[in-house]
């Protein structure tokens, strides 16, 4: 196997949001751990083989907030994965930047170690939504740190936004578009706001304590995103992502293409032929596998070809474009035409799906349905 | 054999939570019975069910020795009585094992509308009572209250009522002392022809059904022939015993005594509860009074959820049965929900504990439709006919009037919550008959009410009306011409025949409107728009619309986390397996229930 794509989770933040879900933990209530991290991404990466990872395209540092580990532990980490990885010329590498966590005479020196793209947090614009959703960053922030970024070099800035806030309202969120489109950035990726049931968020839903807006308003923020961002000259190439021609994100395609990648640190997921892998949540866990296995991870599934398949269906059909069928058909050995007869044609006849020029794809109507696709998958 | 002047037969008679169960574990133990060891709390209860709802569903019989202080040694026989109004018939037919009972009432709560019931019942059966006021040791007992209470309200003289405390054991002593003083010995014929009273039975799968009997008349032994009075069926015994509670095999059972017997039974159809028993050799010339078949209160479809379980619900209600004479079947089809069976009950109780023990102990995941009282239609053309199901309904041009089914029901409330009691009683149409004060501040108010509108919610509403105060009892009071009227629902523009009921008429117009904006908050938003419509006849009485789904898209990417992504996908796609698929539509399970608590 190589592996395409190299994910590198940074599990720390400087305080968890009301809304988030992902795998990380307040940095000053787990010091230890914080301080040695780097050494354990390196120990996790040590332990694979070296040929598996000679050509690697991109790199991504997520989290958490990778930028709040101390300069010299991302050189560190960054400098040993150069070492032991061979990283195509080109490579991508991206790291996640929280605006409220970041040091902006930082970013010159993250750009000088390799970092070539930065995707920059910003959420939301508004002060109050962001003191709403427990962001640490203030509503000037974000728009400075882009500013800062470019200065720093930065040719490539996704920023990230969410929509379908408590209490938000169509025009506040046209606002938020405007001011994304204003910032001139390479790249936006628009998050309607789901909830896990384990978030304070989530609990207050459940419990009535908390109004998230109607399908309706919830559909037509979709709307105007699919209205506005395209409009100002970004592609929308997945169901979440725009980009300006050629800014597409390269590691994230690994994903909808379904290429094999590894992922290292805490909670973090690999893919490689049939097997899907994740790491130990738990700090400790992490580190007291890593230190007795040499591995740490905690799930695995060993999916069937069909699985596999099914997989790299509505993983592409996130992707605007769709999936060229010929091209899929010779890869997994397959006519998903027929394969998927019965799926297809229900779905064709609720104008959900399309099929043109060779490409199977979502129709405008099933883009904000996409699950309804999906589900026909699984 | 035992003679019969050293047996004493008697059963418990108690409101829910007053202490019945409590107080048997103690005479169990008091007796030597089961060791205090071996007591797993409350253990004629058998089912996790019963443990669960803390109430007596399946009855149970023990049989007991106790050296009295008299120095001699007696039988004692306890059986155990359902506690539920539901099943009254199971409660009449145990009593009339007995020649007595304890009445335990609650030294704080005081006496219950379902203790009165099965008081007046026992004394029906000229049993004797022991009046025995539980719980004294409870901070608020007011035992002397409690005393005045009884001989106020029941007429029973309580000046000798004992003062007990099931939960230290206080009291355990005099009360058995007390049965053998004022419970009278059973006055049987040893010589005449076999007379056996079943009162219970449960199914045994290597012995078939086991009937527990009491003999009133003569022996029963093994290789006897026997003959079923009311049944007209005939076996063999294969073998006699007694519950000690552990089943223990005897030679015989005679006159006075209670056990049971094995006769390679396989249908519990052929052992009813309330035949006779007797030797088919020498057939005693009458049975003994009271018996009659059970009759369905209560009847509801259960469809299974997935077509492909259709067979293991068939299966799972006919084992069921042999255990559960009252639970009848039989299959129908509905155009909305597929095959599946049309059930009867003696009540709502016991609809939800087969419900519940077919999703349990079956594993079987079911659809419920709302439950239906039986109406009787009689057509233009003189034909009856009994409905079960709204959707039997003669057409409107085909009837003359319907009938439905009334019952007496007797509330008691402490006085405050007459208002309360009053208002409730005339939203669900009832009459009133009688309303008397037992004591200066408790009330017992009689009503005449449809029993359709009991079945629901009513004693849910009356509970918390009344801050849990009020208790309830009901017997069925035959049948009343009302002004009904069958209210279709329409999805879609097609009628879902298995959310079709049967209102009163001036309740229509409120109740579809009510049960269309429940559904279109029950029913989640499709790919396309979907009308919901109530309609009496052609008549389209209330509509709503579920607008189209307009977004569902997981948009996060979860650091390449796919596997999460796909469980997602997997839990929604599982959400909609467990759907109904009607026409286009797909209407959840709880719809079908929705006519149930639309009032709330």
């Amino acid at each position: 196997m190589t592996f395409k794509g190299l994910y590198v989770h940074i599990p720390f933040c400087v305080r968890k949001c009301n809304y988030c879900d992902f795998c990380s933990y307040a940095a000053k209530d787990n010091e230890a751990a914080f301080c040695n991290y780097a050494t354990w991404l390196k120990k996790e990466l040590e332990s694979w083989n070296k040929e598996d990872l000679d050509s690697i395209s991109s790199v991504y540092f997520g989290g958490g907030t990778p930028t709040l580990l101390p300069l010299t532990d991302l050189e560190d980490i960054f400098s040993y994965i150069q070492k032991t990885c061979g990283l195509l010329p080109q490579a991508e590498v991206s790291m996640e930047c929280n605006p409220g966590a970041i040091n902006i005479e930082d970013l010159p020196k993250l750009r000088e170690m390799g970092i070539n793209r930065l995707s920059i947090g910003i959420e939301s614009f508004s002060a109050e939504h962001l003191q709403q959703m427990g962001r640490i960053a203030s509503a000037e922030d974000g728009p400075h740190v882009v500013e800062a970024a470019r200065c720093a070099g930065f040719d490539n800035i996704n920023i990230d936004l969410i929509y379908g806030l408590p209490g938000q309202t169509l025009d506040e969120w046209q606002e938020d578009l405007r001011r994304a489109i204003a910032l001139d950035v390479d790249h936006i990726s628009l998050y309607g706001l789901s909830l896990s049931e384990n978030t304070p968020w989530g609990r207050a839903v459940a419990e009535g304590r908390l109004i998230l807006p109607d399908e309706d308003l919830f559909a037509d923020m979709m709307e105007l995103s699919l209205d506005m961002i395209p409009g100002a000259g970004y592609h929308h190439y997945e169901i979440a992502n725009f980009a300006k021609s050629g800014y597409e994100c390269r590691h994230n395609l690994t994903y909808w293409h379904r290429e094999d990648y590894l992922g290292i640190g805490v909670a973090a997921a690999s893919c490689y032929g049939n097997i899907r892998q994740t790491n130990c949540r738990d700090l400790d866990e992490y580190q007291k596998s890593l230190r007795q296995k040499g591995i740490p991870a905690h799930e695995k599934e060993c999916l069937s070809q069909e699985e596999v398949i099914n997989e790299a269906m509505f993983l592409g059909l996130r992707l605007i474009d769709g999936i060229q069928i010929s091209s899929f058909n010779n890869r997994f050995g397959v006519d998903i035409e027929k394969f998927y007869q019965k799926q297809l044609n229900k779905l064709f006849s609720f104008g959900l799906l399309e099929k043109n020029k060779g490409y199977l794809r979502l129709t405008r109507k099933g883009i904000p349905l996409a699950n309804e696709v999906f589900r026909e998958f699984v | 054999m035992t003679d019969q002047k050293m047996i004493r037969n008697f059963c418990i008679i108690a409101h829910i939570d007053h202490g019945k169960s409590t107080l048997a574990d103690r005479i169990l133990e008091f007796t030597g019975a089961v060791s205090s060891r071996e007591m797993t709390e409350q253990l004629l209860d058998f089912m996790d069910l019963e443990k669960e709802r803390g109430i007596t569903i399946k009855l149970q019989a023990v049989r007991m020795n106790y050296t009295a202080l008299d120095g001699q040694q007696y039988v004692l026989n306890l059986i155990d009585t359902p506690g539920h109004v539901d099943f009254a018939y199971e409660v009449s037919r145990s009593l009339a094992a007995c020649e007595g009972a304890l009445l335990v009432v609650d030294a704080v709560q005081g006496i219950e509308a379902q203790t009165l019931a099965n008081v007046y019942m026992a004394l029906e059966h000229d049993l004797e009572i022991i009046p025995v006021i539980n719980k004294i040791d409870l901070p608020g007992a007011d035992p002397e209250g409690v005393r005045k209470q009884i001989e106020e309200v029941i007429g029973l003289d309580a000046s000798g009522a004992i003062l007990a405390s099931a939960k230290t054991g206080e009291g355990t002593q005099e009360i058995l002392e007390a049965i053998i003083k004022h419970i009278p010995a059973p006055l049987g014929f040893s010589e005449e022809p076999l007379r056996a009273l079943i009162f219970d039975s449960h199914f045994d799968s290597y012995r078939g059904v086991i009937p527990y009997i009491r003999v009133v008349d003569g022996s029963i032994r093994k290789g006897m022939r026997i003959h079923m009075m009311n049944a007209e069926t005939s076996m063999e015994v294969t073998e006699v015993g007694v519950f000690t509670p552990p089943q223990k095999q005897v030679e015989e059972l005679c006159a006075g005594e209670v056990g049971y017997f094995a006769a390679s039974i396989k249908n519990v159809k052929d052992s009813r509860v309330g035949d006779t028993v007797t030797d088919a050799a020498n057939p005693a010339p009458f049975a003994l009074p009271g018996y009659r078949k059970a009759t369905s209160m209560v009847f509801c479809g259960l469809y299974p959820v997935e077509n492909n379980q259709y067979d293991d619900l068939k299966d799972a209600l006919g084992k069921l049965q042999l255990n559960d004479a009252s639970l009848v079947f039989e299959a129908e089809t509905s155009v909305a929900l597929g095959f599946g069976y049309r059930c009867g009950f003696l009540g709502l109780l016991h609809m939800e504990i087969i419900k519940e023990r077919l999703e349990r102990e079956y594993k079987l995941d079911l659809l419920v439709t709302a439950p239906s009282v039986i109406y009787r239609a009689t057509c233009t053309n003189g034909d009856v006919v009994y409905v079960d199901n709204p959707v039997r309904l003669p057409s409107a041009n085909d009837l003359s009037h319907v009938e439905e089914p009334y019952v007496k029901a007797t509330i008691m409330v402490p006085s405050e919550f007459i208002g309360s009691i009053m208002e409730l009683i005339q939203e669900r149409r009832g009459t009133f008959i009688n309303m008397e004060y037992i004591t200066p501040t408790r009330v017992m108010m009689i009503y005449e009410l449809p029993l359709s509108e009991i079945i629901y919610d009513f004693f849910d509403q009356l509970k918390s009306r009344t801050r849990g105060y009020a208790s309830l009892d009901y017997e069925l009071a035959g049948y009343k011409t009302s002004d009904l009227v069958k209210l279709d629902i329409l999805v879609n523009d097609q009628v879902v025949d298995a959310l079709s009921c049967i209102v009163h008429k001036e309740k229509s117009y409120q109740r579809g409107r009510a049960l269309v904006d429940k559904l279109r908050r029950l029913i989640p938003r499709q790919l396309f728009e979907v009308p919901v419509q109530a309609a009496i006849g052609n008549k389209i009485i209330a509509r709503e619309s579920i607008k189209a789904l307009r977004k569902n898209v997981i948009e996060k990417c979860y650091g390449g986390d796919i596997s999460r992504k796909r469980k997602l996908l997997e839990k929604q796609k599982e959400g909609k397996k467990r759907m109904k698929q009607v026409g286009n539509v797909e209407i959840p399970q709880e719809a079908f229930m929705a006519v149930l608590d639309i009032d709330k």
